[in-house]
């Protein structure tokens, strides 16, 4: 009961969700070569500079909504909880997963500003980028999403209101993941790096080349 | 399962509840392009190759080159799904399209050459790649 009421309360306030942490199962299969840890960044900056982890909301900022998508949806994205290698990590805005080799597609949908369930009926529309992870690497870095938010003067702080695609880019900031890794991950080789891209074409499936 | 869709049946009246199926005809593309008979007509197997495939069609909505594969898909709704709820004094009424996922799947070989092409309708429940990796196996054997 007191987590439906927890439920209810965080799809009628809009609360973003914490970075779960790494499972050791998880790591021990990429100590193996079984699967990859795959690295990415998400930054939002919104016009006069001002920048946010932008999957942790807050008072005057609601996080992004992120879906993610794979071999078996089609590459339609579902609704997606990114882990992240520690705390310190995911304020940063690393967010990781655990998977084996294939194209992968993330989702990314402005702060809510309806209802949970009209917002989450927009997932399937919303731009995606192309991740792509070959078999063979340990770790994959997909490069740091940085987004451009737009923020609106609200009545008592600025509000984080939209995103502008085509403003949005891809960096690489394969130095930082490098270090990431070195400090959070020490058993893991660095990671290498393969630029996620926006999505457009036809959905690809299967393994990239390496 | 039976007992549950059973006693769900005997629930719906007693909670001034309706659900009606409504046949819409022809119906509409509410995803995808779909890809006509007569299209599908010009492809022959052992003879057409993907090139011509992609001036004929146009760009698939996924492709699978592992596998040799290229899918075209698309959803057509024929019907809608109207339900009705009746309070006291009050109500509310509402419709859900029920789309039927539509694929026209194509494998070549690794020269190029199609090997297979079949119209499937993808059943409610079923997930994508479970699909579509199914009926890949089938095949000629490639993964």
């Amino acid at each position: 009961m007191g987590l439906i009421v927890l439920l209810l309360a965080m799809a009628l306030t809009g609360c973003g969700h914490i970075g779960l942490p790494l499972r050791q199962d998880d790591l021990d299969q990429v100590r193996t070569g079984a699967r990859t840890l795959l690295l990415l960044r998400l930054i939002g900056t919104d016009q006069h500079g001002s920048a946010r982890q932008p999957l942790v909301g807050s008072f005057s900022a609601d996080p992004i909504g992120t879906g993610w998508g794979d071999f078996e949806s089609g590459g339609q994205p579902l609704a997606w909880l990114p882990h992240s290698p520690s705390d310190a990590a995911w304020a940063e805005g690393w967010a990781s997963m655990v998977l084996p080799p294939g194209y992968y597609y993330l989702a990314i949908l402005p702060p809510r500003r309806t209802d949970a369930f009209t917002y989450a009926a927009t997932l399937d529309q919303a731009p995606r980028w192309r991740i792509e992870v070959p078999a063979g690497a340990p770790v994959v870095y997909a490069g740091t999403l940085s987004l451009a938010e737009r923020t609106e003067p609200g009545l008592l702080s600025t509000l984080w209101v939209g995103i502008d695609y085509d403003r949005s880019e891809v960096r690489d900031e394969t130095a930082a993941a490098t270090a990431l890794v070195a400090r959070d991950l020490p058993a893991l080789p660095p990671p290498r790096t393969r630029l996620a891209v926006r999505q457009s074409g036809p959905i690809r499936l299967g393994v990239p080349p390496p | 399962m039976i007992l549950a869709r059973l006693l769900l049946l005997l629930l719906l009246p007693l909670s001034a509840c309706v659900v009606l199926p409504v046949p819409l005809g022809e119906g509409h593309i509410s995803a995808g392009r779909e890809v006509s008979q007569e299209s599908q007509g010009t492809l022959l197997v052992g003879a057409t190759t993907r090139a011509e495939v992609l001036v004929r069609l146009g760009e698939p909505s996924a492709v699978w080159d592992d596998a040799g594969v290229v899918v075209y898909d698309w959803d057509r709704v024929q019907w809608l799904l109207v339900w009705v709820v009746g309070g006291a004094g009050r109500g509310a009424i509402g419709g859900m399209e029920l789309p039927v996922h539509h694929m026209l799947l194509l494998q070549f070989d690794a020269a190029g050459i199609l090997q297979r092409a079949e119209h499937a309708e993808r059943p409610p429940g079923v997930g994508y790649g479970a699909f579509l990796r199914s009926w890949a196996a089938k095949g000629n054997g490639r993964p």
